[in-house]
């Protein structure tokens, strides 16, 4: 049994594969390791479901308490599948906040939504951002107070797919990263440690200044599209998690985000001028 | 140990004061098991309209809103499917009776204040099923494959037609004809019921509250599947508070009567009052009372029904209650199959628990 702290949530992993406790410590820390007792909000376990899977084609499945949302996956998976349970636990859960499907990376303050397409090279842009003096303060979920509209630092890891694993090593050798898991429902995985617990810590909730639409295209020159309020709106409310459950609540914060910030989409294929456009026309 | 939070549990709901006194760590052990039975929004509702949830410590709030969040979504849903549904029935002139958890939220009762549904139940009359059916198939709201045994199953001896799913937004509702299977031999005339609505001011349908009670007692009193037991004995026990007046118990027990199930009524009344120590004062009770008390029908009430019903989550379900809960499961389905189709119908299930448990629940999934 160990415990896991992200910051906003907490977590009690009670039953696990023997193959997960190395990455949870490489990509957490020690220091966020059973760190916490009771009460935590969410209590998730790995188990093998069938008598025979556990020995012939091994598979696990991911629980939070009795429920076990994906069907079994093979045990290699382990660790992305639980990285994915986490996630599920929050957007299954948590409706006092606004939760996008999006990274989010802060800089003096200001805060920067990605919200996702599939392929858009979101988390290879936002590994890049982490690991250049930026704060990552989530690279899956943007986790938005419905009152305020500030956006809040999840402390969670970078999940990388296929050919940008081996450009993040490529470009920063020293990473910490997992072992890269094959032949997932999303292709090869692998964990990025962007952040530290220390840094973290540091973090406070940010205002979004903007929200920005990354599109990976190979081979071209970096490409600015401002987006009008409407298109804003409609790709953060169509890349939430919650948007029809929180209602009204949801419709005024997506209004609030929307009005506070600029928008643009991004045609890149070299991300350090995707920084360069960020801090000169965003952050400012 | 493991009966300590279901006491507590039970204790919340009788007096929702009782949880600014709870420390953190054993909110978490009730946060999670009203999360598995689906009550967070109910116990939050509760303890809001009592001014109570306010001193409960921040852990507790926190998860108790999120679920109410999400129940609130589900009420606003509900309410608009049955306008829908009631606007396509209403073409050839049904009325279709919203029951359960969907009633509960068109009637504004306390227990359907924070209910979460994972469907919308509705009866119409048996005559008018075939075109209830074909009128909902037609607005978009179909059957989902089954196999052949489910298929067989409510073909011949079920009280409802298969679950329909709505193909834009995939809400489901089960149309049913009756409260419970005819191949029971025990199914009453629905007439009872039909003549026991109440409208809201959008002109929907539901159960009239003792009607509701009844229907809700009945349905509970004789199912196999107790998971979900203990969320259905609140929903009876918050009822029977609200409306627990003289003229409730006298048409409660009239209906009783007339339906058949006085004796699912006293094991209602006899569980209701073990767990949640609730005793009505009025003159009809100790009528159910008299009628049905003895030593087997205690026996059963004591030794099976109470710990069946405790939350089925494992910091509160132990061995005792797997066995009871299992008794219970054989016992739903002796009181409403013949014999020799309770054989068979076991046969069939325990032969799918067995292989599911052997190969893993998906590995015979038609992709």
């Amino acid at each position: 049994m160990l415990t896991l702290n992200t910051g906003r949530y907490t977590y009690r992993l009670t039953d696990y594969p023997d193959n997960v406790v190395s990455d949870i410590e490489k990509i957490y820390g020690a220091e966020v390791i059973n760190q916490v007792g009771a009460p935590v909000d969410f209590e998730i376990a790995l188990k093998f479901d069938s008598l025979v899977r556990r020995f012939f084609r091994p598979q696990i499945t991911f629980y939070a308490d009795q429920q076990s949302p994906f069907k079994p996956m093979p045990l290699a998976q382990a660790y992305p599948v639980l990285e994915w349970g986490m996630n599920w636990c929050v957007a299954a859960f948590d409706y006092n906040h606004f939760i996008i499907h999006a990274a989010v990376l802060e800089k003096d303050g200001k805060a920067i939504i990605f919200p996702a397409t599939p392929g858009s090279g979101k988390s290879t842009l936002s590994a890049y951002l982490a690991l250049t003096g930026w704060n990552l303060y989530s690279d899956e979920m943007a986790v938005v107070d419905l009152n305020s509209s500030l956006v809040n630092p999840v402390y969670r890891p970078v999940s990388l797919k296929n050919k940008s694993i081996d450009l993040l090593k490529q470009w920063f050798p020293d990473v910490v990263c997992t072992d890269t898991a094959k032949g997932t429902q999303k292709g090869d995985v692998a964990l990025f440690r962007c952040v530290s617990w220390e840094q973290h810590r540091q973090l406070e909730q940010a205002e979004v200044v903007g929200i920005v639409f990354p599109k990976y295209k190979p081979d071209t020159d970096l490409t600015i599209y401002q987006l009008d309020k409407l298109q804003g709106f409609q790709q953060i409310s169509s890349n939430s998690f919650n948007y029809n459950i929180t209602g009204q609540q949801g419709f005024e914060t997506v209004g609030k985000l929307v009005d506070a910030a600029v928008h643009f989409e991004v045609h890149y294929s070299n991300v350090s001028e995707v920084s360069e456009f960020l801090l000169e026309e965003v952050i400012k | 140990m493991k009966s300590d939070f279901f006491t507590t549990i039970v204790q919340l709901f009788k007096d929702t004061s009782t949880g600014a006194g709870l420390d953190d760590r054993q909110w978490e052990s009730i946060v999670f098991i009203l999360r598995q039975t689906q009550l967070l929004a109910t116990l939050y509702q509760l303890a809001l309209s009592n001014n109570d949830v306010q001193h409960y410590p921040l852990y507790a709030r926190k998860h108790l809103q999120a679920a109410s969040i999400y129940a609130r979504r589900q009420a606003q849903q509900v309410r608009f499917e049955c306008l829908e549904i009631s606007g396509i029935l209403k073409q050839c002139n049904i009325t279709p009776v919203f029951l359960k958890g969907a009633g509960y939220t068109l009637s504004g009762s306390q227990n359907g204040k924070g209910r979460v549904y994972s469907d919308i139940d509705v009866l119409v009359p048996k005559q008018e099923l075939g075109t209830a059916q074909q009128l909902l198939q037609k607005n978009g709201w179909f059957a989902k494959k089954l196999n052949d045994y489910d298929e067989r199953y409510y073909r011949e001896w079920a009280h409802e037609i298969p679950p329909m799913s709505n193909v834009y937004r995939g809400t489901v509702i089960d149309v049913h004809h009756n409260i419970i299977p005819p191949i029971s031999g025990r199914a009453p005339d629905s007439q009872l019921f039909f003549n026991e609505i109440e409208l809201n001011p959008q002109g929907l349908a539901y159960l009239s509250p003792a009607a509701a009670t009844l229907h809700s007692c009945i349905h509970l009193f004789t199912n196999e599947d107790f998971s979900n037991g203990f969320r259905d004995l609140v929903d009876l026990y918050l009822l029977m508070q609200q409306y627990g007046q003289n003229e409730y118990w006298e048409k409660l027990v009239i209906l009783a009567e007339q339906t058949g199930f006085t004796l699912e009524l006293f094991y209602c009344l006899d569980t209701l009052k073990q767990i949640f120590g609730l005793m009505p004062d009025s003159p009809f009770v100790d009528k159910i009372y008299k009628r049905h008390q003895n030593r087997f029908t205690r026996l059963l009430s004591h030794g099976l029904f109470k710990p069946a019903l405790s939350p089925h989550h494992p910091l509160v379900f132990g061995v005792k209650n797997n066995l009871a809960s299992f008794l219970v499961y054989i016992r739903g389905h002796w009181i409403k199959m013949p014999l020799h189709i309770l054989i068979a119908h076991l046969s069939v299930k325990s032969f799918f628990i067995s292989r599911d448990f052997l190969f893993g629940k998906y590995q015979f999934d038609k992709e």
